[in-house]
């Protein structure tokens, strides 16, 4: 499928600002299924960005406005072409503890994917829905299914129900949230399970599908969990609509958890708080002649 | 490489799962010394007299000519005389400047304490203990390099990866940057400490966070200047060039650049060893920093100064990881560079020691560092470790929770012991938050046995005491070896504890080891830093002339609202009828809110009543003279050590007159009246004073040139202020009429400003509407006319720059202009119809348009009038965003370089 993404995400500060230092993690990445034909990044005030790769393999974009100003501009756009990738059969054929002691001999590079972090700590449910979903027994495929249901089952898909700042522990007790809140659940319960499990922050298909269904979420970006497989292959799913992620997801930044992937992340000088509005559009080109076998 | 694997890790660690950068990164907020508080009572002596195993140890560990003539001199010395050596000791510390946590002007003071009796490292022991820590610096160096790279050691298993990737210490930006000259230890400290049979053991690593040098420093120069006859005899190896060896490996970092400019990065006077930073920035002569004084602009970084943007080249950081910077660490630290992570990362700065060595101090790591060692050396550790265990793993954990009492537990930084604050054996309820806190959070505590023998000697009031002690030594990188400082910091325990901290008066001693000795331990011969001492830097920081600044500001601004209020006192007392007063009051009132205008202070107050007075001066809300001048207390403090002490008396003797009344709200009004006109006699004498003091007694070098421009502005802004709160009464009296109210309310309002007397000489006639704008705007002889004020500032700006900045001589251009065109208003030609002919004088040549427009009297005139009052108030108040701009925030600079950006070179 062909998308142009259009990502408008506007700082407006309360006093002006004297200085503001920004990273952001908008780079779509270029992988199989997923190809970027064109993208830029326009900052207003005008402001020259230098680049990193982080520790989670994001290209960071960083850029400083050391004078004052009163609003900051940043917009995303890109288009890129996805296509449906063919899920690792050998892979998602093992079982679940099959699949912890293969892992296992390589903890030195998944170590972080285990653990939990400041905003996904573990609990007691946490670890019941890990006894109860993924079963050491049954293959990594019907646990990774189970759980992805009985998370979109169990909790309550709420705009606006939820920010930034909640703990994912309140979302445990009210069973709603929104996309990153269901991310979060599964990450938790994925990493007590002995399971590498990362946070993904992208865009999806904002249009009807194939059977006419939407997805939630289309508005902002959205977010998705990726886990780890023996053989190092990331498999991902999207909790809040029930799904193996496919041609209609468009992954932009991976990390621990929300925090790590944040699309934009930045700290700014002045007395005043600001407000930040983002917008999200997604257009769908027309499907294109599939090429001739 | 040997890998052995001894004593593998119990797999069973307390929870499969960890919580990295979870609650407890300890308080290194502020750089704390925690570490130079002996905890752990060790000593290496038995207790008793004098004699010579109390000073000095086992005959057998001693080099006997320097002991013996040390024990000589002591010995044949009496009690009052070694107390008048304590005293002079304690006199010269104080004088030296040396201080522990010690705030200026609060009433709990710690002065640093230097033992008399120094110790003495035997030679053989010196050996053992600089070799030992070279050995484990190279260890960890190894280790650092492995872990933030391939993870070579987890992946053998020879260390468990928990305490590693576990660590709160470990930083995961690491991967992404490279240590400056490839390594990521450059300084380094080690405590060491004796068992009960004598053993030297290793008590805590200190390698990315040596603190204590200097203290270690001032201790041999404090006692060579109390009693220099005890080191004729001996040949003690020097520490004095310790910082230069550091600025020579520091230097050394950037070959390319000829002259590198190298700032000691300090998180400010809320550090308990501010003064250290202090002492080793001046001994290197290099700028002490704090994060407002840098700025990252594309992908550098900068260091403000008053005279500009300098780039800087390597940063010495003595603020810990997790504070460097918000974008990347703790996003509430403020007291680091943001963006400054990303010019590490472009490799256009370098961070001493490298982002990411504090893990080598991390305790749980101390527990694994025999394998460490062997893992990279393949050699046995020298030294052993006082035995410690890392409470992450369930058995080590139940081995010392099954006795408490033969354990210290500790964080994994930091000095904080859980248990009993004095180090006892807990009781029975200390045990059970012990076990509490640890079960919370058990990969965070390590547990170390304690070790305790004997102890050493002090003097305290001329007798002997015993007490307890370790030894803090320090590294530096060289080449691709350390050089070991040939001395140490022994910290002494105070008395009655064996935990208490130094900053309750635990103290150190100097010590010694001997030259030969040091020769024979040193890895190189070149012992001469290549770097010769260099006077220290002159430039200064914008952040430093910013708090002199608004120093300035605040005390100009109490000032003038105690005066006013004082001369309101006087007038209501002495001199005033009831009518007068009735035409004085509005006036009172109406000046006042322009004081209050730039204090953000929203209410309106009065100024008429005895209890509206009395709030005025001592009510703890924004805007009064107490809160002002509490405000340029706040600054004075964050400048303390760039103030003369005469200077800071001055206004420490202030604060203390304005704490003394207590505020209270139920009193008559002759009562309060009494109050106010004693606060504000104290508050108008002495500020003036420390301006004159100051000026007397200060280097007059940017930073006090500052406080003047500051004092310069606010009166100018006072000025200009008052004259637009009259201008209404000003046009209007003469349709009033009444020359006689016209006349009191002008010269009331020349006596609040303090300039009715300079105005009789002027112009030896009555208040005059125009001769009173002419005189406070434009006449440059009378004191707090805005022009005169001006001209100083202006006087002042141009002293401080050096060569033709464009940025700063903005503001001058903006200075001078305002000068020209208050010159130049002729103020008669509002009054012509108003006032007789005979005051009118001629228009000045080329009168300014403003002034020419309103020949005409009547309302016009009015208006513009005020119009024009207003307009020169906010060209007034604009020249603060002109200073500020220019020479304290550089937004001058910035916009200038981005202008550029936009016209085309991007």
């Amino acid at each position: 499928m062909l998308f142009e993404i259009t990502h408008i995400t506007d700082y407006v500060y309360g006093v002006v600002a004297a200085e503001a230092y920004i990273e952001a993690r908008l780079q779509p990445i270029e992988r199989p299924g997923q190809q970027i034909l064109k993208r830029k990044l326009v900052i207003a005030p005008n402001a020259a960005t230098s680049i990193y790769t982080d520790f989670f393999g994001n290209t960071v974009e960083f850029f400083s406005l050391p004078y004052r100003h009163r609003k900051l501009t940043i917009t995303n756009q890109f288009t890129v072409r996805t296509k449906k990738q063919k899920l690792p059969d050998d892979a998602l054929d093992v079982t679940v503890q099959e699949a912890r002691q293969l892992l296992g001999s390589s903890l030195a590079d998944i170590f972080d994917y285990l653990q939990p972090t400041e905003t996904v700590k573990v609990n007691k449910e946490a670890v019941q829905w890990a006894r109860r979903c993924l079963p050491g027994k049954t293959t990594i495929r019907t646990a990774l299914e189970t759980l992805n249901k009985a998370i979109y089952e169990g909790f309550e898909y709420r705009k606006g129900s939820t920010d930034n700042s909640t703990p994912l522990a309140t979302i445990w007790r009210e069973k709603k949230g929104v996309c990153q809140d269901f991310a979060h659940v599964m990450l938790s319960i994925l990493r007590t399970a002995g399971l590498p499990a990362r946070y993904v922050c992208g865009y999806i298909d904002a249009f009807p599908g194939e059977d006419d269904s939407r997805l939630v979420g289309a508005m902002a970006t959205h977010a998705w969990v990726e886990v780890l497989l023996p053989g190092q292959t990331w498999v991902a799913l999207d909790p809040t609509n029930d799904q193996w992620c496919g041609d209609r997801h468009i992954a932009v930044s991976f990390g621990r958890d929300f925090r790590d992937a944040a699309p934009l992340r930045g700290t700014f000088k002045g007395s005043g708080g600001q407000s930040l509005k983002a917008r999200v559009f997604v257009k769908k080109f027309p499907a294109e002649k599939a090429p001739r076998k | 490489m040997i890998t052995e694997r001894k004593g593998q890790m119990s797999a069973r660690t307390t929870h499969p799962l960890f919580t990295p950068n979870s609650t407890l990164l300890s308080d290194y907020t502020k750089e704390t010394l925690s570490h130079l508080i002996l905890e752990e009572p060790v000593s290496e002596f038995s207790t008793g007299n004098l004699g010579t195993e109390t000073v000095l140890g086992p005959q057998d560990v001693v080099a006997p000519d320097l002991g013996d003539p040390l024990l000589q001199f002591f010995g044949n010395r009496k009690r009052n005389e070694i107390r008048n050596l304590e005293e002079r000791m304690e006199a010269t510390l104080r004088e030296m400047g040396v201080t522990f946590d010690f705030v200026r002007g609060k009433s709990v003071a710690h002065p640093w304490f230097c033992d008399l009796l120094p110790h003495i490292i035997a030679d053989h022991e010196w050996k053992q203990v600089s070799e030992a820590f070279r050995q484990r610096l190279k260890a960890f160096e190894y280790f650092l390099r492995d872990v933030y790279g391939p993870k070579e050691i987890l992946r053998s298993g020879a260390i468990p990866m928990h305490p590693v990737l576990g660590s709160p210490y470990f930083q995961r930006v690491c991967l992404s940057l490279s240590p400056p000259d490839n390594a990521y230890i450059h300084l380094a400290g080690m405590a060491v400490a004796r068992d009960q049979t004598g053993q030297l053991m290793v008590k805590n690593h200190y390698f990315s966070h040596a603190s204590g040098i200097a203290y270690m420093m001032q201790n041999r120069r404090a006692l060579a200047r109390v009693i220099p006859d005890i080191f004729r005899d001996f040949a003690v190896a020097s520490v004095a060039e310790t910082p230069l060896f550091f600025l020579d490996s520091l230097r050394q970092m950037t070959p390319d650049i000829s002259d590198p400019t190298v700032v000691l990065l300090s998180p400010g006077t809320g550090s308990a060893v501010y003064s250290e930073h202090s002492f080793l920035a001046r001994r290197m002569g290099i700028p002490l920093v704090q994060g407002d004084d840098l700025l990252v602009l594309d992908d550098h970084v900068y260091l403000k100064t008053v005279s500009g943007l300098e780039q800087v080249d390597t940063i010495y950081t003595r603020v810990a990881d997790a504070w460097l910077d918000p974008l990347v660490f703790r996003r509430d630290s403020r007291l680091g560079v943001p963006g400054l992570v990303h010019a590490v990362r472009k490799g256009r700065v370098r961070i001493v020691n490298a982002i990411g060595s504090q893990l080598a101090d991390d305790r749980a790591l101390l527990c694994f560092s025999s394998r460490i060692i062997r893992f990279y050396l393949g050699e046995n550790p020298i030294l052993p470790i006082v035995p410690s265990y890392w409470l992450g793993d369930i058995d080590q954990r139940d081995v010392v929770f099954s006795n408490l009492d033969k354990y210290r537990i500790r964080p994994l930084t930091g000095e904080r012991v859980l248990g009993d604050p004095d180090g006892q054996p807990p009781t029975a309820e200390q045990a059970a938050a012990i076990r509490t806190e640890v079960r919370k959070h058990p990969h965070l505590f390590v547990a170390q046995e304690i070790i305790e023998g004997g102890n050493t000697t002090v003097f305290n009031q001329g007798k002997r005491v015993d007490r307890f002690q370790d030894h803090l030594v320090f590294a530096t990188k060289h080449g691709h070896n350390y050089e070991v400082f040939p001395g140490a910091l022994t910290r002494v325990s105070p008395e009655n504890s064996r935990l208490m901290a130094s900053e309750l008066g635990g103290g150190s001693k100097d010590t010694w080891v001997s030259a030969r000795a040091e020769e024979a331990a040193a890895v190189s011969d070149t012992r001469k830093p290549a770097v010769d001492r260099r006077p220290p830097p002159r430039q200064v920081t914008s952040r430093v002339a910013d708090r002199f600044y608004w120093m300035g500001r605040y005390l100009e601004r109490a000032h003038c609202a105690a005066y006013m209020v004082q001369i309101i006192e006087t007038l209501e007392l002495e001199e005033l009828t009831t009518s007068e007063r009735k035409l004085y009051r509005p006036m009172w009132n109406r000046l006042l809110p322009p004081l209050e205008s730039s204090g953000g202070a929203g209410g309106r107050r009065g100024i008429t009543t005895a209890l509206e007075r009395y709030r005025l001066l001592l009510d703890r809300v924004p805007g009064t003279v107490v809160s002002t001048f509490s405000r340029a207390m706040h600054n004075a403090e964050s400048l303390q050590e760039s103030l003369s002490p005469e200077a800071w008396g001055t206004l420490v003797k202030l604060k203390a007159q304005l704490e003394r009344p207590r505020f209270r709200l139920d009193q008559q009004d002759t009562e309060y009246a009494k109050t106010t006109r004693r606060i504000a006699d104290t508050v108008v004498q002495y500020i003036p004073q420390f301006f004159a003091i100051a000026e007397d007694s200060m280097l007059a070098d940017n930073g006090w040139k500052f406080c003047e421009i500051g004092q310069m502005v606010e009166r100018a802004a006072v000025t200009a202020n008052a004259m637009v709160s009259i201008s209404k009464s000003l046009t209007k009296q003469a349709s009033r009429g009444g020359q006689h109210a016209e006349e009191i309310e002008l010269s009331a309002f020349l006596r609040l400003l303090g300039t009715r007397d300079a105005y009789r000489r002027v112009y030896q006639m009555r208040t005059a509407p125009a001769q009173v704008l002419e005189m406070l705007w434009g006449n440059p002889e009378t004191p707090r006319s805005v022009v005169r004020c001006l001209q100083r500032c202006d006087a002042l700006l141009r002293e401080s720059i050096n060569g033709g900045q464009i940025h700063s001589s903005k503001a001058i251009t903006e200075l001078e202009e305002l000068i020209f065109r208050l010159k130049r208003i002729n103020w008669h030609l509002f009054f012509v119809s108003a006032a007789d002919d005979e005051l009118a004088r001629p228009a000045a040549p080329g009168a300014s348009i403003a002034a020419a427009e309103s020949t005409e009297a009547g309302e016009f005139a009015s208006q513009s009038l005020s119009n024009l009052l207003n307009g020169l108030l906010r060209q007034t108040l604009d020249i603060h965003v002109a200073i500020s701009d220019g020479f304290l925030n550089h937004q001058a600079i910035i916009a200038q370089r981005e202008q550029l950006l936009f016209s085309g070179f991007k």
